[in-house]
């Protein structure tokens, strides 16, 4: 006949308890290893993911950065051309001030020169000439009226004095000259002002 | 010892054992939770920079205008350097050519 003993009862209870209690930590330690390996799988996505962010970015942002130190380029450039124009403007009308004025004081001094006399006038390499009348002076040459004729002396084949050459300007190394060699060589019309089509 | 107590103790063993496995992978999914949402962010970030920047399409856009640049710059570039040399040759010359004709211009008869 079965005969209750509660140490049995309490025997079986307590399995029954540590099965229920194994399975729910089965159970639980099942869906804590899915939890994490479904983890592991979108962390690796979101890196991926950031990666492929990053080196879009880091490409923008070089090609950003190179376009705005061509900007700072331009705008350097840009900025030395219109210093550039400008210390032209200002020297283009200096210079033809200067040639100006000069043109109108060599004239002046030639014409006064027109007509003066010289006793004895002393020629580097050849015979002086007598009673020598200035009668017409250009930017080469002086030409006199003396007692054995006519003399055409050229400045530029060292007939004249020095002096000659100085006084009225004459000659290749002329002053005026020089000036006037300065504007033909800032006239001839600057490329610069094809300004670019974006100008900033 | 007797088998009840024998059995008590291997139950709190086993416990023992189960309990430190789940925290274990509880401090797992924790560290990978918060990885993932420092990805997330940094991902978040990055699209917000690239937006700012003009998108993915911006990169097409950036690189057609560097070019267009490059092609304005270089023959600015070029004619500034020489006209730079000669206006600083012309600006020498006239400052050795000036006081001779301020002294012509001095001496000129009256």
């Amino acid at each position: 006949m079965f005969e209750f003993r509660f140490s049995s009862f309490l025997k079986a209870l307590l399995l029954l308890a540590c099965i229920i209690g194994g399975c729910d930590h089965l159970a639980k330690l099942d869906k804590l290893k899915a939890e994490l390996a479904e983890l592991k799988s979108q962390a690796d996505t979101a890196r991926e993911t950031a990666d492929l962010r990053q080196q879009e970015w880091t490409e923008l942002k070089t090609a950003k950065d190179k376009l705005d130190q061509l900007d700072t380029r331009m705008t350097e450039v840009i900025r030395k051309r219109d210093l550039l124009d400008t210390k032209e403007r200002k020297l283009t009308g200096e210079i033809k001030y200067m040639a100006d004025s000069m043109a109108a004081a060599v004239e002046n001094t030639r014409t006064f020169a027109i007509g003066t006399v010289i006793p004895e006038l002393r020629l580097p390499g050849r015979s002086a000439l007598h009673n020598a009348k200035i009668f017409k002076i250009n930017d080469d040459s002086v030409s006199f009226l003396h007692e054995d004729g006519v003399a055409n002396l050229q400045a530029k084949s060292d007939e004249l004095p020095i002096e000659f050459v100085q006084k009225y300007d004459l000659g290749p190394k002329s002053i005026h000259g020089g000036l006037q060699h300065l504007i033909d060589e800032l006239t001839p019309p600057t490329t610069s002002k094809s300004a670019p089509a974006g100008k900033p | 010892m007797k088998p009840p107590l024998c059995f008590c103790y291997l139950v709190l063993c086993l416990t023992s054992l189960s309990c430190e496995r789940h925290a274990e992978l509880k401090r797992e999914v924790a560290a990978l939770d918060a990885k993932l949402k420092q990805d997330e962010a940094a991902i978040r970030q990055h699209e917000k920079d690239i937006a700012e920047l003009g998108g993915r399409e911006g990169l097409t856009r950036l690189l057609e205008q560097t070019q267009i640049k490059e092609g304005q710059l270089r023959p600015l570039e070029f004619i500034n350097a020489p006209r730079e040399r000669k206006l600083s040759a012309i600006e020498t010359e006239f400052a050795m050519l000036k006081p001779a004709a301020e002294a012509f211009k001095a001496a000129q008869p009256k």
